[in-house]
């Protein structure tokens, strides 16, 4: 072999061991870190995009659903030139170019420049394609009938977590399995390019949606009576719920004043408080149910039992408790159409306070209803044994004792089924993300509180209350019969400390058809002006809503039951079957 | 004995052509596999992707659908622009859903 050949030899021998040598190196001694690198150009890491189900009303129309609103993040120590980007940037997504420098130059790694920007603009940004600007897919709920039935739907937070209302009470059907579902990423194959290639993990997840028991169109019917009272009487504040009084399915719930969900930090605290379940008042002559109850259950008096209230006043423990009007002797009945004050608190004291409390107790007042809305109040009322001379006559005609709009409806509530306790909610049904149904909430009656006997008794007290000669003649619908009971309570001078005469609370609370009511609701106005008493204020907001939700709902009026009504039948041909008799 | 070697000469020239044959054939259909199965990849990678947009213009619609017909702005437009009032009471027919079931919409069962 010549010098030469075994050079050559050697060279390739030497070449081949440097090859081998980077081999095991390679292959052996680095190969976690080779083995990471080439994980990192092959495949990318994606944040799983999370839905909150859609929420529904009770007629399958979407009052809170999602949009794709992919958010906007830097990584400050990759951008190379700030005030450009921050120039492109302010444009496009509406923030002040000093804003987004110091977003720019934080010291950190992550920080979010626009949460939930408009899709367009995002795809904007991407196609500048400056380093250090990344795009997160995100949702951003959104309420498409804005601020209707804001109270009873809540909202949520920046990151899609309910705040309040149904979204907070169901946020976990409506997160599903939470998990899995929050911040869980998921590594995707990818080519030299970016292209993704499917690897068979799912990019987005969605939780169950709900039904709910509200309908869509009775809440609009309520949100424009609340907007014609506060127009009328510009009150300091104004709640309704309109509920089956068969099943504790609320059907509307709304107040004033109220707030857009889809933008609800830009209103004040208390216009997204849900006054309607949170809020205590003295009810007035709307508690004089308990004393009526309590009466005709303990056989104390029957509707035709004479009370003289002549004078219009009366004295217990010093104090004069007076009537609006003066009546000579009134009928139990009479006591209630009036709302006779001195008359309520004479059956009350022939009660005494055990057994008037064991109703106040029965009708849940006290207790809360257990409805599943946030901040649900139990009111506020004292065990006889805490009560002076007075609590016995200023709670029989609603003092002393502090309620929720809610609990005075389903007090009412007992009344229109026959006598049984029901617990208001509003969900009816879980659905999966298929649309499968998981579960239907089952609406029961609950405990009697009252025999039937006397629940018709007071139906037909409280139909009287709607009369010409009652206090409510302003509630009465053309065509059905309602029954109801007016309340006016002056409220406290907060400089004082006493009762005023210029600031009242006026609430209305009824049902109708009187005989088989389709729905109870309750209208409470806080401070209103110009008028103050409950038949003037309320009253009217129940007459409206009434009308309108009969109409709606295709109740016929009682007083062409037995006349001619044409009368179609869907299932057959769309020609008139005939009328009814 | 000349008639079986000229045999075992041809099965030998067929198993040594198979033998050289076989495994680039073998590794061309791995290869053609792969690539299938990689082409299928970048196929479904798409579909996903046309998936999530169509995901995401259905929610769009979804959102457009609710406004458009939400209560409220049929009211609206009922009232403002076709200068629709709410009926009547004395105006309404009753429609009645199906032979003896009465027309409440509400909580039905518990009436039964």
């Amino acid at each position: 072999m010549t010098r030469r050949t075994v050079f050559v030899k050697a060279l390739v021998l030497a070449a081949f061991l440097i090859i081998l040598f980077r081999l095991v190196d390679i292959m052996l001694i680095d190969h976690d870190r080779y083995k990471g690198i080439a994980k990192l150009q092959r495949t990318i890491g994606k944040r799983v995009l999370f839905r909150r189900g859609v929420i529904y009303d009770r007629n399958g129309k979407e009052l809170a659903i999602n949009l794709e609103r992919p958010s906007l993040y830097c990584d400050p120590k990759l951008i190379k030139k700030p005030e450009k980007v921050a120039v492109t940037l302010t444009d496009l997504i509406g923030r002040p170019k000093a804003e987004i420098l110091r977003s720019i130059r934080q010291n950190r790694r992550f920080v979010w420049l626009a949460r939930k920007v408009p899709p367009r603009v995002a795809e904007k940004i991407e196609r500048f394609g400056f380093g250090g600007i990344g795009i997160l897919p995100d949702t951003k709920r959104f309420y498409p009938m804005g601020f209707v039935g804001a109270h009873v739907l809540g909202f949520v937070d920046l990151d899609n977590r309910g705040k309040e209302g149904v979204e907070r009470v169901y946020n976990k059907e409506l997160i599903g399995d939470l998990k899995n579902s929050l911040n869980k990423r998921i590594y995707l194959k990818r080519d030299a390019r970016g292209n993704l290639l499917y690897t068979g993990g799912e990019l987005e997840s969605t939780g169950n949606s709900i039904v709910l028991t509200i309908d869509q169109g009775l809440q609009a019917i309520v949100e424009s009576a609340l907007d014609d009272v506060v127009k009328k009487h510009s009150p300091e504040a104004a709640s309704v719920i309109l509920m089956d009084p068969y099943t504790g399915e609320i059907l509307a719930l709304a107040n004033r004043p109220t707030f857009d969900p889809n933008e609800p930090g830009s209103y004040r605290a208390s216009f997204r408080r849900n006054r309607a379940v949170t809020d205590l008042y003295e009810p007035g002559s709307t508690f004089k149910i308990v004393m009526a109850s309590a009466a005709l259950e303990e056989g104390i008096a029957t509707l035709k039992t004479k009370v003289d209230c002549s004078g219009g006043v009366i004295e217990v423990a010093g104090k004069k408790i007076r009537d609006t009007h003066k009546h000579g002797k009134l009928t139990l009945k009479e006591i209630i159409q009036k709302s006779s004050n001195v008359g309520a608190v004479k059956v009350a004291l022939e009660l005494g306070p055990d057994r008037f409390f064991r109703y106040v107790q029965k009708y849940g007042f006290g207790q809360k209803t257990g409805i599943d809305l946030t901040g649900e109040s139990p009111g506020i009322v004292k065990p006889p044994s805490r009560w002076s001379g007075t609590t016995l006559a200023a709670m029989a005609i609603g003092y002393e004792v502090m309620v929720t709009p809610i609990q005075v409806l389903n007090a009412y509530a007992v009344v229109a089924n026959g006598g049984y306790r029901v617990r208001p909610h509003v969900l009816k049904a879980v659905l999966s993300k298929d649309g499968q149904l998981i579960r239907v909430i089952n609406s029961t009656m609950g405990e009697r509180v009252i025999s039937e006997k006397t629940a018709i008794q007071l139906k037909e007290a409280f139909k009287a209350v709607v009369s010409r000669d009652g206090t409510a003649p302003k509630a009465a619908i053309d065509g059905n019969t309602v029954a109801g009971k007016t309340g006016t309570t002056k409220l406290i001078d907060p400089k004082t400390g006493r009762y005023t005469n210029r600031h009242f609370v006026s609430s209305f609370v009824g049902m109708v058809p009187v005989e088989r009511p389709v729905f109870v609701a309750i209208v409470v106005v806080w401070d209103p002006k110009n008028a103050y008493y409950g038949g003037d204020v309320a009253a009217p907001v129940f007459r409206e809503i009434a009308e309108k939700a009969l109409a709606y709902l295709s109740v016929p009026r009682e007083d062409n039951l037995k006349e001619h009504i044409l009368v179609y039948n869907l299932d057959e041909d769309i020609t008139p079957v005939g009328y009814v008799q | 004995m000349r008639h079986s070697r000229g045999g075992n000469g041809f099965l030998g020239a067929i198993i040594k052509f198979i033998l050289i044959c076989l495994p680039p054939l073998f590794i061309f259909f791995i290869i053609w596999l792969r690539s299938n199965v990689v082409a299928m990849e970048y196929e479904l990678g798409k579909l996903q992707n046309r998936k999530i947009q169509l995901i995401q213009d259905k929610q769009e619609l979804l959102a457009k659908k609710a406004q458009i017909t939400s209560a409220m702005r049929v009211k609206y437009v009922a009232q403002n622009d076709l200068g629709l009032t709410y009926p009547s009471r004395q105006k309404v027919f009753y429609v009645r859903p199906s032979a003896g079931v009465t027309p409440y919409r509400t909580g039905l069962k518990s009436r039964e």
